[in-house]
């Protein structure tokens, strides 16, 4: 127990290099996008305009923001929004990011849910219906991308079907999560199971598998004893990637469906120059997926007694 | 010695993608109780698919045709049920690679201790009473506290050891042994097969040696079925094997195992050419592209096994003596 909490500490002091380099190519990329934040279809008289940027500290040479900037977010301060005028970014975090949570959290609780299961059954029931239909289901919800599930979604049991709302967020009522999270999990969910199938017929394959059987032990006590746990190991390591997938698939979910969360900020922000904004935001996608990463990795050490932390 | 178990007209397929495939035809076997049978073939050769077979552990594409009987009970078409309460009770199996034979997420206890509990009913702290005993009678020490490690922790011939333990627990009455020393060094295999000898000793077990080293077919086994392309190519005793042999690929065997009392500056006979393709047997004995013996008649037909004396069998057609020409260069 004193080692797994020495090394997530090791760990998370690890993370503050690989936020510094996220944070400074970010920083710099996005300067040297061309135009700025204040830049409008109309020019705005050079003097208001200086006066704007003297404001935001704009005018200031490039290092010197860029070390303000590291200060004020060691301070914890994400500094205030350039496009939402009188918000900082740190509101709009806390406003959307509970949102991004909520359908994230039920997308991937939702895929293990009905990944792993399907996966497990399509590895048992091999090379059967029960196989081959939801592996090639499961093709499909790969191939097919969240922006035309979503509108199918919609089209079926928002639209045709009345039975859930198209869009917008009613304050988290469940009825409003339901299309999101699935359009968002789904893919995923098709992908836990492939995964799972692949990983449940391998160790089903392993020699350690043929002793179990050879002890005479009853198929169900070597499934679920001997070979479940070593079948999930693929998919704890996937946990990693499985947010950024979820990440990334929320800013898309959440245009569609007009939910307020902190994707919607991100690709306005990227829009329209709103630096701390898109900033804030790659800092906190960032963060959570080095957060991912290690849990991933704790619960790799937990459930193998090889792995050491160290 | 009592007969114990009777394998006739065995013969194993897989189905693959290349057509049907023949790992082992047409095979007899016999075991008595606490004999120990050396079963020698070629690596490649399929030897360890007749013992999956007789433990109903074939892969997915595989199926046995044939009977074996144990006890005069017939195992082949018994269901998955039926085969567990046997597997582990009276036939154990332990395999080539001691390293990935167990399972590296659960305890030594846990593994042990479960075939007790499954089989035998027995509560968990019996169980692993009965653990530490197998774990002392395999020459582990510490065996209490052993219990509560993971495979990882042991060395190759410890684990093989384990698996021995593991496989004793339910006193089997056939353990059979799919190249148990292949995957160990020397020292250590030695090591394992008077362990072998001595728990065979103790408990009466009868033991099928499944392996391709004629050096540990001597330490070990009291009779011997040699087997190439997955037929039966000549059984005897193994006194009579080593010495009296009358099948070419016996001989071929022979010669090529290093010798200390010979001229050590001549160069090791080997048999010429490969191992053979199970999935492109020729139509004959199966040995005949390789043999130095061979006849006209052997690429068309395969012999049948003939009875040269009491419990010596060869399928061969070359009627005269081995040993005048060279095998292989």
């Amino acid at each position: 127990m004193a080692a797994l909490i020495r090394y997530t500490l090791k760990r998370l002091l690890g993370a503050i290099p690989t936020l510094l380099i996220i944070i400074t190519l970010a920083f710099f990329l996005l300067r040297a996008a061309p135009g700025g934040p204040f830049d409008m279809q109309r020019a705005m008289p050079p003097q208001v305009k200086a006066n704007i940027e003297h404001m935001y500290h704009l005018d200031e040479p490039l290092w010197q923001q860029y070390l303000n900037y590291l200060d004020s977010i060691v301070h914890g301060n994400f500094g205030p929004s350039f496009v939402y005028r009188g918000t900082t970014v740190n509101d709009l975090i806390r406003q959307g990011f509970p949102v991004d949570l909520t359908i994230g959290g039920l997308a991937l609780l939702g895929s293990l849910l009905f990944g792993v299961p399907i996966g497990i059954i399509a590895a048992l029931k091999q090379n059967s219906a029960w196989d081959y239909g939801p592996m090639a289901t499961a093709m499909l919800g790969i191939s097919i991308p969240n922006f035309v599930v979503a509108p199918l979604l919609i089209l079926v049991f928002a639209v045709q079907l009345h039975w859930l709302p198209a869009g917008g967020w009613g304050h988290g009522r469940l009825e409003y999560l339901i299309l999101p999270s699935i359009s968002l999990g789904l893919p995923m969910v098709a992908y836990m199971a492939r995964l799972m199938r692949a990983s449940m017929v391998e160790v089903l394959n392993s020699p350690f598998i043929r002793t179990a059987r050879a002890k005479g032990l009853p198929e169900r006590i070597v499934i679920w004893r001997h070979a479940m746990r070593p079948a999930l190991m693929p998919l704890i390591s996937f946990l990693g990637p499985a947010v950024v997938g979820i990440v990334t698939g929320s800013i898309v979910i959440e245009q569609i469906f007009g939910i307020p969360g902190i994707g919607r900020f991100f690709v306005n922000g990227a829009f329209n120059r709103d630096y701390t904004l898109v900033m804030g935001v790659t800092i906190l996608y960032g963060m959570l997926i080095i957060l991912f990463n290690l849990l991933a990795d704790i619960l790799y050490g937990v459930l193998d007694p090889r792995v050491r932390f160290e | 010695m009592a007969q114990l178990l009777e394998i006739r007209d065995l013969s194993v397929h897989f189905r693959t993608e290349d057509g049907l495939v023949h790992a082992v035809s047409h095979v007899d076997f016999d075991l008595g109780e606490g004999e120990v049978l050396g079963v020698v073939d070629e690596s490649g050769s399929g030897k360890s698919q007749t013992w999956l077979a007789v433990m109903g552990l074939l892969a997915q594409n595989g199926y046995a045709t044939g009977s074996v009987k144990l006890h005069g009970r017939e195992l082949l078409g018994l269901s998955p049920s039926q085969l567990s309460h046997m597997r582990g009770v009276q036939l154990a199996m332990i395999f080539q690679d001691p390293m990935t034979a167990l399972n590296p997420y659960l305890t030594i206890g846990r593994q042990m201790t479960e075939v007790l509990q499954w089989h035998q009913k027995m509560r968990r702290s019996d169980a692993e009473a009965r653990a530490i005993k197998a774990l002392e009678a395999v020459h582990i020490s510490d065996a209490g506290s052993r219990l509560k490690t993971y495979p990882h922790e042991f060395s190759g011939g410890m684990r093989q050891r384990v698996m021995i333990a593991m496989n004793m627990l339910a006193e089997p009455e056939i353990l059979i042994c799919d190249e148990p020393t292949t995957a160990l060094d020397v020292t250590v295999q030695a090591q394992i097969l008077a362990l072998l000898n001595e728990l065979r000793e103790r408990f009466g077990t009868a033991i099928v040696f499944i392996t391709h080293d004629l050096g540990v077919i001597a330490q070990i086994a009291e009779r011997v079925a040699v087997l190439y392309g997955g037929r039966m190519m000549e059984q005897a005793d193994v006194y009579t094997l080593f010495e009296d042999y009358r099948h070419p690929y016996t001989e071929g065997l022979l010669r090529s195992v290093p010798r200390m009392d010979e001229d050590r500056t001549e160069r090791l006979l080997t048999i010429p050419g490969n191992p053979p393709n199970l999935a492109m047997l020729p139509k004959g004995c199966p040995f005949s592209p390789r043999c130095a013996y061979v006849e006209a008649r052997c690429q068309q037909q395969m012999p049948e096994l003939e009875v040269i004396a009491p419990g010596h069998v060869r399928a061969c057609f070359h009627a005269g003596e081995l040993g005048r020409q060279e095998t292989g260069a």
